[in-house]
């Protein structure tokens, strides 16, 4: 319209312009008017139709929006799934659709028989009334769900239906409501209410009642797809539970299972997949399975198995790992059934026959490990001898571990060396790199190397094919003897962490008996040394051994010593004499040829032993070692023992033992070194004494044979055994006269030799020596000094007695001449004593009486008076000396000044009176002038 | 005292008298005065009697044998160590026949067998020490 008023306007100022003088202008404008009044006529109608045509768009447009509420409800409802969303969402797109100001969807109840709000839509200031229910019937929703009808109140206030009780608050103007009908039965209603009345028409009522329909339909929709859901939520539950279950089953199976698809590839595979076959479950799991198993045995029978679908039952086949292993299975195929009576797949289970077949072999392993066992125990019980006993443990160690090949090694007396018996590398030190058995030695822990990595760890330069190893410390108690080795070049043998305690069993029983074959085998040692040893002796104690036995030791040390040579050296005051004897036993030994002195040398050691007596052990490798010592040539780690052997504190000769390395000498060694050094001194001794003895046993033959005494012997009855040549012929009689007779018809003084015997037997078997008479032939009786002794056997009792009489007829008159000759000897002996004693008294007495006659003479007489004194003193004296004669009880002699002149001691022979001094007569001549007791001068009284 | 008994010879001499018996050397002491010696010293012993002697040398021993502590032998050898001239003359009681020589050897001049008369010590002791006329 718009633009018609504009071209009208332009149209009439272009009239205006117009000239109506100009006839073809006036008749323009005359046409243009026309066509202006036509163009109004039009107009108007246009007016009209535009008119009738706008409430027609309005009626389309109101028909359009409903019916694209309608669409978008329709939508709403076609994609809710959800009654919830259906009931809180749809009343906002109704009440928009409608126009109204509150919209609800009230679900009936039919156990309650009430209206529930179940969602609502409100403008703004518009009163919820949800959760309010409503009685069937009541109201204009219950009158609406009572009778399955749609209601339209234009005014709610004047509507019978109405319920203001129970919408007081709410007075709406207009109320629109429909039924939710499903199958006819009522479900619930929609309410659409506006405060303006008569705000809904009959053809909105249509409308929510073709809507109701709808929702109703939605919400039974909505409840399927909930019951559904529901269902299927559990459903899947129940397949989730399934699937851990199959998962679990699938991860903790023993067995190896494999679900196939119909083209028999692997859809799902258990974890021990990798155990079987080497791989894991994602990389099993796509392959075809005989793709998976082509390296295994019985893949074709299976695969032919499955594709004729056949259920496959208990096959056996063994399958083969990536890394070349294999195991053996029993498998149980089925198909799995799939839709329209076709099949989805095969579940294959192989089930490991390991245990089975180990079962089996267990059974037989043992078995024969139980043969095993008894037959070594058998044979370690019968066996003695140390090597006997290592080979039988190293065979039966074989045959009970099943393996290739043992080794033992023992380890040395200092517990630093490991030396295999029989052949094989030496292991110097327990503690040398790449040296498992030094790790087992000083862990006392077996070892098990059971993979080639292993191996490779701790033997780098272990044969390419050693497969496997175990290695048992040889223990008793907490003793170590050594190491047992086992190994296993077979691929197919690899020992087993279990196998370990088999081992250490085994070996607890060979321990003990390689140690009872060592103490057995130590014992025998000893007992041949000791044999050897008493042998020696024996031959040392032979009463005639002398220092001839030396050589003999020499000869015999290393032997019974074990030793690999032996040099004797004779030591003559501290020289070691020239060409010592030399006795080899696989050393090639030489000595220096020249005496060594020790005194010259000056050298410790030689001093020591030479001189101080101490023997002496060494290690040869010793550079500190003189040059004297014999070195012999070869091998190293020879010691040697250096062993003076000496009589009474003086070395007589140097005995060196060498003995290879590592062997050292022995307590019963060191023992016999000992007892050696001591039976040397003895036997050297008893060599001499025995000499002595034989030169004396000669002498006492030559003696008994030639003595001119008779010996006679009688046993313990008194008869005569034996009697000599001097007993016959000094009896008169021959010998056979008087073996077996009685001594004592000999002894004709029986009465005095019996008491005699008697009291030596008191008194602990004296020998007895009397003088008496042998009774002799023919009455004859002859003097002899006889002299008994008892005999005495070896448990010293008396055998016997023996009696030596010896013939003193001659030395009777002997003793006869020799008593005359000491009576002459004491006749001279009285006569140079009297000589002595008187004469010097004489001599006195001469002496004054001289000068008494010379003083007479003189006719002065002075001092006479003091010579008569004298002589009479002199006088006394002599009668004192006499008196002194007279009582001699013994005889006690002295020197008379003279050689060979005796004389008797008259003081110290004859009693001394009491009181009496001799030396009183030994007076001074001060003791004369004072004419006080005169001394009495030699042996005066 | 008559001057017969004097010994020209010991005039001027000194003696040593060795005995054990005091009475002894008394009575020998009154004699070899009589006799005329100037120096007369006693001793009862070998020891005394070489000590004596050391002090000063006598011209005369005259000495017993058998004596204590020291005999007359032994002290004769003693002093023929040291001075083989001096004069000697053993006085004793009884000795061998056999002993003489041994006692001559060791320049014993004379022995006098006790007992003995003073006059037998006279003679001894003239022939010792004779007079210087008769030597002449």
């Amino acid at each position: 319209m718009a633009e018609f008023r504009d071209v009208s306007r332009q149209l009439d100022r272009f009239l205006d312009t117009l000239d109506s003088n100009d006839p073809r202008q006036a008749e323009l404008e005359r046409m243009l008017l026309r066509m202006e009044r036509d163009t109004r006529t039009r107009q108007a109608r246009m007016d009209a139709v535009q008119h009738s045509l706008r409430d027609m768009v309005a009626s389309f447009r109101l028909k359009v929006r409903q019916l694209s509420f309608c669409r978008e409800i329709t939508d709403f409802l076609s994609r809710t799934r959800s009654s919830e969303s259906l009931y809180n969402e749809l009343p906002l797109i109704l009440r928009r659709a409608f126009g109204a100001e509150a919209c609800s969807i009230m679900i009936l109840d039919p156990e309650r028989k009430e209206l529930d709000y179940a969602g609502a839509d409100l403008a703004d200031g518009r009163q919820d009334l949800r959760g309010r229910p409503i009685p069937l019937g009541s109201g204009v929703a219950g009158w609406v769900a009572a009778n399955g009808r749609s209601w339209l109140s234009l005014d709610a206030s004047r509507d019978p239906h109405f319920n203001h009780d129970l919408s007081e608050e709410i007075r709406p103007g207009s109320l629109l409501c429909a039924p939710l009908k499903l199958d006819r039965a009522v479900i619930g209603v929609l309410n659409l209410s506006h405060s303006r009345k008569a705000c809904f028409d009959a053809e909105d009522e249509r409308l929510l009642a073709l809507l109701a329909d709808q929702v109703a339909v939605a919400i039974s929709h909505a409840r399927l797809s909930e019951e559904a859901r529901a269902r299927f939520e559990e459903k899947a539950q129940d397949l989730r539970r399934v699937e851990r279950f199959v998962d679990g089953i699938l991860k903790a199976s023993d067995d190896l299972i494999l679900v196939l698809g119909s083209d028999r590839r692997v859809l799902l595979a258990s974890d021990v997949v990798e155990h079987f076959l080497g791989l894991d479950r994602m990389r099993a799991q796509g392959h075809r399975l005989d793709e998976l198993l082509v390296a295994s045995e019985g893949i074709h029978e299976l695969v032919a198995n499955l594709e004729e679908l056949r259920l496959v039952r208990d096959l056996d086949m063994r399958l083969v790992h990536e890394n070349g292993s294999s195991s053996y299975v029993s498998i149980n195929a089925t198909p799995i059934p799939g839709e329209n009576q076709g099949f989805a797949g095969f579940l294959c289970i192989f089930r490991s026959i390991e245990r089975r077949v180990k079962n089996t072999d267990r059974l037989r392993v043992m078995s024969r490990r139980f043969e095993v066992l008894f037959q070594s125990a058998t044979d370690l019980a019968s066996s003695l001898e140390s090597e006997q006993v290592l080979e039988s443990v190293m065979h039966h160690v074989i045959r009970l571990m099943d393996a290739d090949s043992a080794q033992i090694h023992l380890l040395s007396a200092d517990q630093k060396t490991l030396r295999p018996f029989g052949a094989g590398p030496e292991i110097p030190s327990l503690t040398a790199e790449e040296c498992p058995e030094g790790i087992v030695a000083r862990t006392r822990k077996p070892l098990l190397l059971s993979s080639r990595a292993s191996i490779r760890q701790f033997l780098p330069n272990a044969d390419e094919d050693l497969q496997s190893r175990i290695m048992a410390p040889l223990l008793v108690g907490k003793e170590i003897l050594g190491v047992l080795t086992v190994n296993s070049h077979n691929r197919e043998r690899v020992f087993e962490d279990e196998e370990l305690n088999l081992l250490t069993t085994y070996v607890t029983q060979a321990s003990l008996a390689i140690q009872n074959s060592r103490h057995f085998g130590e014992a025998r040692r000893e007992t041949q040394q000791l044999g050897g040893l008493l042998a020696l002796l024996r031959d040392m104690n032979t009463e005639s051994a002398g220092e001839d036995f030396l050589p003999l030791l020499l000869r015999k040390a290393p032997e019974l010593c074990e030793a690999q040579a032996a040099l004797l050296w004779r030591v003559e005051q501290g020289r070691l004499l020239q060409n010592p004897h030399i006795e080899k036993r696989g050393l090639q030994l030489e000595a220096p040829v020249a005496e060594l002195d020790a005194e010259e040398l000056q050298d410790d050691l030689l001093g020591d032993v030479v001189f101080r007596e101490q023997p002496r052990q060494l290690r040869l490798d010793d550079e500190r070692l003189p040059d004297w010592l014999p070195r012999p040539e070869g091998p190293e780690g020879i010691t040697v023992r250096l062993q003076p052997l000496s009589v009474d504190g003086t070395v007589v000769a140097l005995l060196l033992i060498y003995w290879e390395k590592g062997r050292a000498p022995r307590q019963a060694e060191e023992d016999f070194f000992s007892l050696l050094s001591l039976q040397t001194a003895s036997a050297i001794k008893r060599g001499g004494l025995f000499r002595e003895i034989e030169a004396a046993r000669e002498f006492l033959s030559e003696v008994i044979r030639g003595t001119s005494d008779a010996i006679i012997v009688s046993d313990r009855k008194g008869c005569i055994t034996l009697a000599n040549e001097s007993a016959t012929r000094m009896l008169g009689v021959d010998e056979k006269q008087l073996l077996g007779r009685s001594a004592l018809s000999l002894y004709p003084q029986t009465r005095e030799l019996v008491p005699l015997l008697r009291r030596s037997l008191r008194g602990g078997g004296d020998h007895v020596t009397i003088e008496t008479e042998l009774q002799g032939s023919r009455g004859r009786r002859i003097p002899v000094q006889l002299s008994l002794g008892w005999v005495l056997g070896a448990d010293r009792r008396i055998t016997g007695v023996i009696g030596v009489a010896k013939d003193i007829s001659e030395q009777r008159k002997l003793q006869e001449a020799r008593l005359e000759s000491e009576r002459l000897k004491g006749v001279e002996r009285l006569a140079v004593t009297v000589s002595d004693q008187i004469n010097t008294p004489l001599s006195v007495i001469l002496g004054h009486l001289e000068l008494l006659e010379v003083k007479t003479a003189d006719r002065s007489g002075k001092g006479m008076e003091k010579s008569l004194e004298a002589i009479s003193s002199q006088v006394e004296r002599i009668q004192g000396i006499l008196e002194r004669l007279r009582s001699i009880k013994r005889t006690h002699t002295t020197t008379y000044g003279i050689p060979n002149v005796l004389m008797y001691d008259l003081e110290k022979s004859s009693e001394v009176l009491e009181g009496e001094s001799l030396e009183a007569g030994r007076s001074s001549r001060k003791s004369v002038r004072k004419g006080g007791a005169r001394g009495k001068g030699k042996g005066g009284a | 005292m008559s001057p017969q008994l004097k010994i020209p010879g010991v005039a001027g001499k000194s003696c040593l008298l060795v005995d054990d018996i005091a009475d002894m050397r008394e009575i020998m002491v009154e004699w070899l005065r009589i006799y005329g010696f100037s120096e007369i010293r006693e001793a009862e012993n070998g020891e005394l009697a070489w000590q004596a002697y050391c002090e000063k040398r006598p011209d005369l021993l005259i000495t017993d044998i058998q004596m204590p502590v020291m005999s007359g032998t032994e002290l004769i050898q003693r002093i023929r160590k040291d001075d083989e001239d001096l004069r000697i003359v053993v006085i004793s009681g009884f000795i061998g026949e056999d002993y003489l020589p041994i006692l001559e050897s060791h320049g014993v001049a004379e022995t006098v067998f006790k007992p003995f008369k003073p006059e037998r010590m006279q003679e001894v002791l003239k022939r010792i020490f004779p007079a210087e006329k008769e030597t002449q």
